[in-house]
Parts: C-alpha cells; structure tokens; sequence
C-alpha cells in the first residue's frame, strides 16, 4: 500500500513540486519580464524624452525664426509701403499736383483770354486805323466835290433833307495838292561870288536857315543889311599882302636861304676864334678840341 | 524804199509782238479764256516769244506761259512737251531779275501739278538754277525760286532728296532771316514742304539752323507767315524724339500757347498740330507741355472751332493721355473729357468722331477712376451708337469699339453700365456683364440697386450659349441673388405661374 501511495505520493509530490516550479518559474519569468519591462519602460521614456526635446528645441526654434519673419515682414511692409508712397505713387503730392494743375490752367487760359482780347483790340485799331486812313487820303484827294454856295455838291444835293456825312469829310480834311516836282535850285551858299553881281535879280532862297529861339530883334532894314552883306572885299595892306611871294621874288627857301658856293672868299669856314676859357681845360679836352676846330 | 520805211516796218512788228504778248498775258489771269486761248494754239505761239530780242516781250511770254500752266495740268504737260523748259532754265542764269522772275513763276505754274511734271522740271536742271537764283539780291526774284522750289519738293521724298542735294537748304534759311515778309512767308513754307517727308530731310533742315530763325518769327504779328512758321515747325518735330526735343529746346513753349488763340484759323489749327506732334513722342515731353498748361489751352481751343480745324487738338488730347494714367487724370481735370464728348456729338464729319472716340478710349482705360470720370460724361451710349450706326465708316467704328471695350474693361460705375445692357450687341455685352458680375458679389447696396433699375430682368432676357463667357458672367450674377428672385424676373416666369394656376385642384 505504501507502492500505491508512494505513486500517490509521487504524484502529488511532482505535482506540488511541479507547481511549485511552476510558480518559481513563472515568478521568474515575471520577475524577469517585470525587469526588462521596467527596462524597456525606463529606455522608451528616455527615448521618448529625448525626442521630445528635440521636437521642443525644433519648434521653440521654428517659433523663434516665425516670430523673427513675422517682424521682419512687418518691417518690411512698412518699408515696402512707404516707399511706394513716396517714390513710386505719392497719392496726396498727386493730389496736390492735381490742383496746381488746375490752379495752373486757369491761370493760363485767363491769360490766353487777356491776350487774346488784346489782340482782338489791336487787330480792330488796325483796321479803324486802316478805314480812317483810307477816308482820309479819299478826302484829301477829292476835295473839289466840296460844295459851294452857288453849287451844291453831290453830297449836299437840295433834293435830300439832310447832308452826307461825306460833305463834312471833305470840309474837315485838308487838301492835298498833287506833289509839286521839285525845281532844281541852288542851295543857299552864302560864299558864292555871283551874289555880287546883280543884286536885284538875285533870287532869294527858298529856305532860310531856321530862327534860334531867342527873342530878336529890333531887325535893320534888308537893302542895309544887303548892301552891307554884299560890300566889296577891302582887304588890309597885310591882308593883301601875298606873303608865298616877297614882291618880284620868290620868298623862302629858293632866296632866301639858298647858298652859292662859287662866290664864297674860301672854302674853308669860318672859325670864330675865343680866348680860351681856363675853366674848360679842366672839363672835357673834347669839348675844347672840337670847339677850336669847329 | 526808205531807211526808214524800211525800220517802220520792224517797229511795227515789234509794237505788234508786244500787243499780243500783252494781252494775252492779261487774258490769262480770267480762267474762262483760258479754255479760248489753248484752242487757239497760244503756246506754240508764245514759245518763239520767249526768245525775242525784246527784254519786255520775253518777260511779259514768260509771265503768260506761267499764268496758263498755272491754270491747269493739261497746259502745264504741254509747257513741257514743247520743250519750252530747257530754254528757261539756260535763260534763267542769265537774264535781268523780270526775267528770273518770270521764269520761276513759269517753273513754279508747272510744278506745282503733279509729281511727274515735278520731275520733268528737276530733270531739266532747274535745280541749280533756281539754287543760284536763291543768291540774288532782289528779294521778288528769292521769292519766285524759293515758292519754285518748295512746290517741286512738295511732292515726295525724292524729289525733296534732289532739292536738298542742290544746296537749297542753307539758302533759304538765309532767306527765312530777310527782313521781306513774303520772302519769309514762302521760305518757311519751302523749308516745311521739304522736311515734312523723312527725318533725314528733317534733320538737314535743323543742321542748317532752321529752328532758331523759326523760333523767333512764332511771335510775328503776320498770320500767313505764323500759318507756314508753325508748319514748318510741326514737319520738323514729328519724325522723332531728338528733332522734336531741338524744337523745344528754343524755348517756344509758352509763347506758343498764345497763338492758339490767334484770330486766323489757319494759325489755330498749324499751332495744335505743332503741339500734337511735340506730345505724341515721350511721356517727358507730354509732361513738359501738361506743365506749361497747355491742355487747358488745347480744351479751350477744341472748344472754340468747328470742324476740321480742331482734329489735331483732339489728337493730341488723345496721345498725352496714352502715355501714362497721371496724364489723363491730368487731361480729365482739365475739363477735356466734356470736350470730347460735345465734339463726338456735334462733329459730321467721320474723322473727327474716330478721333474723338480714340481720344476718349486712351483716357478712360488706365484705372477704374478715369473709367468713372469718362462714364459720368455719359460718353458710352454715345459711342455704342457711334458703333452701331449703319453708315458710319469702318475707321469709326473699329476705333470706337475699341474705346468703348479699353472703358468697360476698367469701369465699374455701374450707373453707367446700365443704359448699355439693353442697347449692346453681344461682344460689348459680354465686357459689360462681366463688369457687374466682378462688382455685384461683393457689394449688398448695388445688388439691391441693380435689382430695383431693372438690370437683373435685363440679364434674365439675354441669351447666352451654355459654355461661353457670357454665360459664366450671367452664372455669376445669378449666384449673387436667392433663386425666388431670379426665377421671378426670368422670362416667361408669369407664363408658368399661370400654368400652375391652371393645373391646381382646389381642396375642397
């Protein structure tokens, strides 16, 4: 019977002895596995935390550089901004070069206006001054259809109640006679000698030179005056005297200082002899030199 | 017989000759002789007169064969024909100053016609002798070569080529100087016949010093010679930038503005072209008239003539404008755009409406605010009318559907854009569909307004392919408003309400 238990026995002490191996051996193995979970735990958290830094460092350096472009687009925005305001489209200066245009044109064309109608004033002279002209040259030249007490004329005709304004044109203008052709005269040359000769038919001058402005007169008679004008030349002995001839002869160089030198006494000339001045002897011996043999 | 029966006989010959010559000449100044006179065989008549022994006959031939070519070109291709011009150009360098006169005239009568007489008289060699005769002292003699010459090289490039290779530039300049108004007349009017073909012409004439004699005649007080003094100046500066920028450089700017309002019209009209030609180069040059107030003084002077004489005012208008938006703001604040639009009312004539209608069209087309201004004038109804006139020319009508499409392009004043819904054929249309359906979306106020005038039944009405542009715009436009609405102004809405009505039980 102890054969039977013993299998029993066996049995049931394999049995605990297996569970109880069991159990150690899953203890282990949990333990183990508890282990390298915790392992594994430890490292993934690690790993987890380390990229995790790295996603943090990323993005706190993509929010940076975000932050820095954004800046850096606002300032350029405003730079952009302005200078297309002021250089390349400034809406108030062209606002206000608008209005000096305008300003501008109206000063223009008030301008154009004043000078037109200056021209218009002077183009409109011109032709009054043109039709009075040509009146004026009509009057001057018709001045016989004036009329007269015993004939009236064309514009005075008895047959009309009123005058034509005609009549008074030609009373008002002053005729113009049709250009004499001037003789050909002599000006008045007080030096010509013919003025002597026939006194009374002489003919007086057209043109006397003008009247200095100076009150004058009293006026002497003109036969006195004429009769003194036209007198006889009574020149003076010196006057009369011709001085280019000495008498018969010829004055000046041809006598008077001409030489003959074939009636000379000698050819030698003249010395003047000086007694000698002591003084000199001291000065230049030239001097007396040449002054004894000149 | 006699000696001097003998002599008798010759004096009345000669008293004979010189009668007829006489007369004749005088005959020729009446146009209805004219007509007598060539069937009578005048010309070979007067050709062995032309080599008289007489000074006075000569002259007195020479001056009635220019009064007959004068007349017409028939006479003037017998002149030629007969042979009779070689004889003149020989005598033209020798003869006393009635004679070279005479001459020129006869040169002249016969040039003037056509370019093919022109030539036969260049080939003749009048050139040189008409240059020679530039240098004589007796103004009327300067005269008659200088209007001789300026007739022969109105005719084209190359007959200006040969005058000007005859050394007739400098010479007439000179001429342009002398204190003799006629002779200063006629060598302006020389000077711009010849530069008026090329710029290599233009720009002998200013190597020559031109511009500055031209410059200080502007303000002479004599029309005829301002009329030819501005012609010639205008000629001068529309071939290119540097020539026009010479001309500006003589400081004629703002002298100039005062003939635009000088009593002739001639004057007026040479005066507008000369600143048109100066203003269509650059924007620079556009600017420095704009300063000078010279549109409001363009305004005032397209405001004030009729007719053909204000086209190069409303050119102009239309080519500062082109050249940037700040210019045609500046030509809007100058009043121009009412100008445009009276000219585009009260003008006849086809040109002149094209020219508005392009002027208007360069104006409105840089931004919505030049849109605005030119639709505000009520300028598009007048255009689209201009465009769809049935008699009009096909110039007008390109130019002004151009216009009217560069407007609508920009504009979104969309009062403006009403009066067109209905009127407008479909390619206009379209543009200005699309207008509303780039504004109604986005602005509440003008949908309701655009609801209330009518627009969106007039939209309803359209008919458009499935597909196009117009369709998309419509598309857009409906998307814009709640489907009760649109269903209630489409078509034939009425029509199927009443069907309902027809096919409704009542409950009872």
């Amino acid at each position: 019977e102890a054969e039977v238990h013993r299998k029993e026995e066996y049995d049931a002490a394999v049995r605990i002895q297996s569970w109880y191996r069991g159990i150690r051996t899953r203890s282990l193995v949990k333990n183990l596995n508890r282990c390298a979970i915790r392992i594994q735990r430890h490292y993934r958290g690690f790993m987890g935390r380390r990229r995790i830094r790295a996603i943090l460092i990323d993005s706190v350096k993509r929010m940076c550089l975000d932050h820095y472009n954004k800046q850096a687009a606002q300032i350029q925005k405003m730079w952009r901004g302005f200078y297309v305001r002021k250089y390349v489209f400034d809406y108030y200066s062209r606002k206000k070069y608008l209005e000096s245009l305008v300003a501008k044109n109206e000063m223009i064309r008030s301008e154009l206006a004043e000078q037109e109608e200056a021209m218009r004033r002077e183009a409109r002279k011109r032709e009054e001054e043109e039709t009075r002209r040509r009146l004026r040259a009509w009057a001057e030249r018709h001045h016989y259809l004036v009329s007269t007490v015993v004939q009236p004329s064309v514009f005075n005709s008895p047959y009309r109640p009123f005058t034509l304004p005609e009549e008074t044109l030609l009373l008002n203008t002053r005729p113009k006679t049709p250009p004499k052709v001037a003789s050909v005269g002599h000006g008045f040359d007080p030096s010509w000698r013919q003025y002597g000769q026939n006194q009374l038919m002489v003919r007086l001058p057209s043109k006397l030179p003008p009247l200095p402005a100076k009150p004058q007169g009293p006026f002497r008679q003109p036969e006195e005056v004429r009769a003194q004008r036209y007198r006889e030349f009574q020149p003076s002995l010196r006057v009369a005297t011709d001085y280019e001839a000495y008498g018969h002869l010829a004055y000046g160089n041809a006598h008077f200082r001409e030489v003959q030198p074939e009636r000379h006494v000698t050819q030698d000339r003249f010395r003047t002899i000086v007694p000698p001045v002591p003084v000199f002897d001291k000065l230049n011996a030239e001097y007396v030199e040449g002054y004894v043999e000149n | 017989m006699s000696q001097r029966q003998v002599l008798q006989v010759f004096e009345q010959y000669q008293k004979a000759r010189t009668q007829f010559v006489q007369t004749v000449a005088e005959l020729a100044t009446r146009p209805q002789n004219i007509e007598t006179l060539q069937n009578a065989g005048v010309m070979s008549l007067l050709r062995p007169l032309l080599l008289d022994i007489v000074p006075t006959i000569q002259q007195t031939a020479a001056l009635a064969l220019g009064r007959l070519a004068n007349y017409n070109d028939d006479l003037a291709e017998a002149v030629v024909k007969g042979d009779i011009l070689p004889q003149l150009v020989y005598s033209l360098a020798e003869q006393n100053r009635f004679y070279k006169k005479a001459a020129a005239f006869v040169l002249r009568a016969v040039a003037k016609h056509s370019p093919e007489l022109a030539q036969a008289v260049v080939d003749c060699g009048a050139l040189d002798a008409l240059v020679i005769c530039l240098e004589e002292f007796d103004p009327g003699v300067k005269e008659s070569a200088a209007w001789a010459l300026g007739y022969i090289a109105r005719h084209g490039p190359e007959l200006a080529q040969a005058v000007v290779d005859a050394g007739a530039v400098p010479l007439l300049v000179l001429c342009v100087q002398e204190p003799d108004l006629s002779l200063k007349r006629i060598a302006a009017s020389a000077l711009s016949d010849i530069s008026k073909h090329s710029p290599e012409l233009a720009q002998t004439v200013v190597d020559a010093g031109a511009i500055a004699h031209l410059a200080q005649m502007v303000l002479n007080p004599d029309a005829k010679l301002k009329r030819q003094v501005f012609s010639a100046l205008a000629q001068i500066s529309k071939h290119s930038v540097d020539l026009a920028e010479m001309v500006v450089e003589a400081e004629i700017f703002p002298a100039v503005l005062t003939c635009l309002k000088d009593p002739d019209e001639y004057v007026r009209k040479n005066c507008a072209t000369l600143i048109r030609e100066v203003a269509k180069h650059t924007p620079e040059l556009s600017q420095l008239i704009v300063n000078a107030g010279g549109v409001a003084a363009i305004v005032d002077f397209v405001g004030d003539s009729r007719g053909n004489v204000r086209l190069p005012g409303v050119m102009m208008l239309g080519y500062v404008a082109a050249h940037s938006e700040n210019l045609a703001m500046a030509v809007i604040v100058s009043r121009g755009v009412l100008t445009l639009d009276a000219v585009l009312q009260t003008e006849s004539e086809d040109h002149i409406q094209a020219a508005a209608a392009w002027s208007l069209g360069q104006i409105g087309r840089h931004s919505p605010e030049h849109a605005k201004a030119v639709a505000q004038a009520n300028v598009l109804p007048k255009l689209l009318r201009a465009y769809l006139r049935p008699d009009v020319s096909e110039d007008l009508q390109i130019k002004s559907k151009k216009a009217l499409k560069h407007i609508l392009q920009k504009c979104v004043h969309l009062e403006a854009l009403e009066p067109l819904l209905q009127e407008a054929p479909a390619n206009i249309l379209k543009h200005v569909v699309a207008q509303f359906s780039k504004v109604l979306p986005h602005n509440p106020k003008s949908r309701r307004l655009f609801v209330t005038s009518g627009g969106l039944k007039k939209i309803q009405e359209i008919r458009a392919e499935p597909g196009s542009a117009l369709a998309e715009y419509i598309n857009t436009i409906n998307n814009c408003y709640p489907e009760e609405i649109v269903k209630y102004y489409s078509p034939g809405y009425s029509d199927s309400l009443l069907e309902r009505v027809e096919h409704y039980l009542p409950q009872t």
